[in-house]
């Protein structure tokens, strides 16, 4: 089989690795299995082994799942940028190699993580807007009702006695849980957008490298 | 337009100061003012910003406190972003153009980039996407984007998490920053950066390190760093910062009370166990061991008190407002001199002493090899060339492969170290050769992208060799430059390869010729042989001849033939034994010169490739074998030296009075050159590229290849004219200065490049200039 290859079968796999480059999912699947897995095992921690989840636990794990989300939102929203931008550069190389003009600009932005302004869509827009409202969101909690007890190596105790007195712990739990689900929802609901769209992108780019390179 | 202010914190840090801000000079991004905050020096760094004055705001910090300096710089700046970086760092040069496109997004307060130690010998990525806890655990470089989360939350039962940067590379919204009154004048030293990335989190702002926009980092010596890199009487400086920190943050979190006094006691115990370590393994004396123990226990006290007992020792809200309210714009640092500002060597802050008249150019140069790890032809050629360019005032990168990815700075260029992985192009795994090139050559272009986007480099040289710049002139990111050194097709017609790996190996190396922007033969009879090879046609406007050079040798290392002399003559050889270099003929003319000079003796050095040329095979013996058979009685007038270093080489030709290489084919002929370097007359053929290295009659002989009849001639000539090996000699070394040194070559290397990028820019390609704002125009175009 190899006795028929071709320069330009070489040469067309260059191009289309070139058009692939930055559609690369390998990373972000990683990202994605090792939230999924730390969330796992977070789950089982606090639901599994104690009967009564403290509230303050539970929220730490999900501001750490939040962060991790919010990593992996980060990246894909920054190669979606990269996607849109090259996507941009490919169609003006396509019309100029249809055109004759030899010797020309492909996508050279790739992974990198700083774009032009102008090139960034109104939907990257209401993306990045999101990520920042979720952020924003996520403050609401540093203001608990209950403050910790500034007292040292017996403060935590000192904290838990009170919120067992108080009976708050359920309540804390429960609205929470209400609130982190809700900043888990919105944070799944825009992956799976960014995912949706990098895959449209993907699929368009390789229509174009196939149809006219 | 967004401005800068890059604030420089420095105490006894004059050397590296001064690197910095010529560095700066070459920012492409020319919107920011430069505010140094001296600390208590003892040394000539005011001297340093004397030289500066009108351009760079100097301000006084009266203790060596960090935090104190940052904040002062703060208070200072007029720019909306303040930027900080080391003073013994210098920033890539679009360090601040990526900074300005991160904050056009107005809700980012903090971000920063990576920072790459490059120091030779042991070269490493000090910080990229770090994250830090509430209780101080830091993860410096995250490999994947949540690895470094997972693996730290694990293990620090819960913790919160922030992204943070490093303080050689961080850059703060203004406002954001004097809002949260800036940095924390308790911490000395240590842990000011990831306090502020702690506190931005708590005030609910958006920070996030990128993994671009280096800086290049050599940490210098100073007397907080010991902290770091020894166990001394500053160590319990870190104690002191970490307890503070995990207990002003730990609270501001959300940590139990438990907790936090657990992770202090870790902390101590930590440095206690080091300490017993090292006193054991007698690196510490014991005495020194207890009194580190005890000034533990100083740093840990302070650190709990502090975090106790005391406010934060930010800037004063009505200070904070002050500064927010001035209207006074940026001082710009950089004049209209800035753009035509030669590179500086960061490692030691040597400047090239050229005037230039146009802006230096940023040049990245391709080697699959690169000294000090290898030497052969190709890596020697690119180091010289990389040396030339510096020397000329350009900035060069080189990408060369190794184990690992790291970035060091060496001999003029930034040398870049590239892990290639063999994950594409799977449809090729079994032609060996082409799979390899492929693969390497797209590494090597993902590379190249990060190049343009951070160091804004215009052009890519490429030797033909395995056709390393292929996939970036395919891409056309960038104008491709490709030096025609022998390529894998012409050494698999040598060895009459015909396989499939083979041919698509030449094929591609063609394609790399067709598409390359300009191409750099070395001798019109190299450009001759590779349109004939390849079968291509190259315009003449594409193509620029530049002849190799090398390092003139110092004057009172150059040996003349002194006429007086009566001793014995020494004829020199240098090449590998086999028939394409004329080894054979030597043989048969060896004996003739013998007769009539008998006081001449041969040296021969070189390899024995007599098994691969066929001699082996067909007299059963090595060529020294063979010779000191055939001829037993001159056998003590020829050595044979075999391989020899470059050193003994270097001794060859100095001690030699006669240089002869009778290649049948040389598309360059180095050795000539290397000969004539020493002031030695040489004999070659009329063949390839020999004769416009040559010039006979003036600078030697040359003589019809496989004529061993002529070749003796023209050696018993010039050993019986003492005249003629002097003249001659000093003839070869004149031509070595002015057309055959390194810098000569580098000079038309950078002609032939801005060439190349002129015509790429012309086609409105260019992606690498830099900002059209700079101070003078003429400055290289601007990105669409």
């Amino acid at each position: 089989m190899n006795r028929n290859l071709s320069a330009q079968d070489v040469v067309g796999e260059i191009e289309f690795e070139l058009a692939h480059s930055s559609l690369s999912q390998d990373e972000l699947g990683q990202g994605i299995q090792a939230v999924r897995q730390y969330q796992n095992q977070v789950r089982a921690e606090i639901f599994g082994l104690r009967g009564n989840p403290d509230p303050r636990e539970l929220a730490r794990r999900q501001f750490q799942l939040n962060d991790m989300l919010l990593a992996v939102l980060h990246q894909m929203s920054l190669n979606l940028r990269a996607s849109q931008l090259e996507q941009r550069q490919l169609a003006e190389w396509v019309r100029d190699r249809a055109s004759g003009f030899e010797g020309l600009p492909q996508p050279v932005a790739g992974n990198v993580q700083t774009f032009e302004r102008s090139n960034v869509t109104r939907s990257d827009d209401d993306l990045l807007l999101e990520i920042q409202n979720i952020l924003r969101s996520s403050k609401l909690w540093l203001d608990p009702d209950v403050r910790p007890v500034r007292v040292p190596i017996i403060g935590g105790l000192l904290t838990r006695l009170r919120a067992a007195l108080h009976d708050v712990s359920l309540f804390y739990t429960n609205r929470l849980g209400a609130r982190q689900t809700a900043i888990n929802q919105a944070l799944c609901d825009a992956i799976l957008r960014l995912a949706e769209e990098q895959q449209q992108l993907a699929h368009a780019r390789r229509v174009d490298v196939e149809d006219g390179k | 337009m967004i401005t800068f202010s890059i604030i420089v914190n420095t105490v006894d840090r004059a050397a590296q100061l001064r690197i910095l801000l010529r560095a700066l000079e070459q920012q492409s991004y020319p919107h920011f003012e430069v505010i140094v905050v001296v600390g208590p020096t003892k040394d000539d760094t005011l001297g340093v910003l004397k030289n500066y004055e009108g351009r760079v705001v100097v301000e006084r910090c009266p203790e060596a406190n960090l935090s104190l300096s940052r904040n002062i710089g703060l208070l200072a700046a007029r720019g909306d972003i303040v930027a900080y970086i080391d003073d013994d760092a210098v920033p890539c040069f679009n360090w601040l153009e990526s900074l300005a496109k991160l904050f056009e997004d107005d809700a980012l307060a903090g971000t920063g980039g990576e920072v790459m130690a490059i120091y030779l010998q042991s070269p490493f990525m000090q910080h990229r996407l770090g994250i830090v806890s509430s209780q101080a655990e830091h993860v410096n470089i995250r490999t994947s984007w949540v690895d470094g989360l997972v693996k730290a939350a694990e293990s620090s039962q819960g913790h919160q998490w922030f992204p943070r940067m490093m303080g050689a590379n961080m850059a703060f919204r203004r406002k954001a920053l004097l809002e949260m009154g800036g940095f924390d004048a308790f911490y000395i030293y240590i842990a000011e950066e990831s306090d502020i990335a702690a506190r931005l989190a708590q005030a609910g702002k958006v920070s996030y390190p990128v993994s671009e926009m280096p800086v290049y980092h050599l940490p210098a010596s100073s007397r907080n760093r010991v902290v770091f890199t020894n166990v001394g009487r500053w160590w319990w400086l870190e104690t002191r910062s970490a307890a503070y920190y995990c207990i002003k943050n730990g609270r501001d979190h959300g940590e139990a009370s438990s907790t936090i006094a657990l992770r202090l006691l870790h902390l101590v115990n930590g440095h206690w166990r080091r300490y017993f370590d090292l006193a054991r393994a007698k690196e510490l004396g014991v005495g020194q061991a207890l009194k580190m123990g005890a000034l533990e226990l100083r740093g840990i006290t302070a650190g709990t008190m502090g975090g106790l007992m005391r406010e934060r020792q930010i800037i004063a809200p009505a200070d904070a407002q002050n500064a927010l309210m001035t209207t006074e714009a940026i001082r710009p640092f950089q004049d209209a001199q800035s753009p035509l500002q030669p590179v500086v060597d960061p490692t030691n802050g040597r400047t090239p002493h050229v005037t230039l008249t146009e802006p230096p150019l940023r040049i990245c140069l391709l080697s699959h090899t690169y000294p000090p790890m290898a030497y052969d032809g190709v890596a020697r050629l690119t180091h010289l060339m990389a040396r030339g360019l510096f020397e000329q005032g350009h900035t060069v990168h080189v990408l060369t492969t190794a184990e690992r990815n790291s970035t060091a700075f060496y001999d003029g260029a930034y040398v870049h170290s590239i892990k290639y992985d063999l994950d594409r192009y799977e449809r090729y795994h079994g032609l060996t050769r082409l799979f390899h090139a492929l693969n390497h050559s797209h590494a090597a272009h993902d590379k190249i992208k990060r190049l343009i986007q951070n160091d804004g480099i215009q052009i890519v040289d490429s030797p033909l060799w395995l056709f390393e710049g292929l996939t970036t002139a395919i891409s056309g990111a960038l104008p491709v430059a490709v030096r025609l050194v022998t390529a894998g097709a012409q050494v698999a017609a040598m060895h009459n390869e015909r396989d499939d790996d083979s041919r698509l190996v030449g094929q591609m190396e063609r394609e790399l010729i067709v598409r390359a922007q300009h191409i750099l033969p070395n001798t019109q009879a190299t450009l001759d042989n590779v349109i004939k090879t390849y079968g291509v046609e190259i315009a003449p406007e594409r193509c620029s001849i530049v002849p190799y050079g090398i390092v003139p040798a110092p004057e009172d290392a150059v040996r003349p033939f002194d006429v007086t002399r009566q001793d014995d003559l020494t004829v020199l050889f240098v090449g590998r034994l086999e028939k394409r270099k004329g080894i054979a003929d030597l043989f048969t003319a060896i004996p003739k010169v013998l007769e009539k000079v008998p006081n001449a003796r041969f040296v021969i050095a070189g390899a024995d490739n007599s098994r691969h040329d066929g001699f082996a095979e067909r007299t059963g013996m090595s060529y020294a074998t063979w010779f000191n058979e055939q001829h037993k009685a001159l056998a003590s007038r020829v050595e044979f030296k075999g391989m020899v270093s470059d050193d003994d080489l270097q001794k060859l030709y100095q001690a030699c009075d006669l240089f002869v290489a009778p290649s049948l084919y040389e598309s360059f002929g180095l050795v000539y050159i290397e000969a004539m370097n020493y002031a030695k007359p040489v004999i070659g053929c009329r063949a390839g590229g020999i004769p416009e290295v040559v010039d006979d009659g003036v600078t030697g002989r040359l003589v019809d290849p496989e004529s061993p009849g002529q070749l003796a001639e023209a050696m018993i000539g010039l050993l019986q004219s003492p005249q003629h090996l002097r003249e001659m000699g000093l003839a070869g070394r004149g031509q070595v200065l002015t057309r055959f040194s390194y810098t000569a070559m580098a000079e038309k290397f950078a002609a032939a490049y801005r060439l190349a990028v002129g015509a790429h820019t012309q086609r409105g390609h260019s992606r690498a200039g830099g900002n059209p704002d700079r101070p003078t125009a003429g400055f290289p175009p601007a990105r669409e």
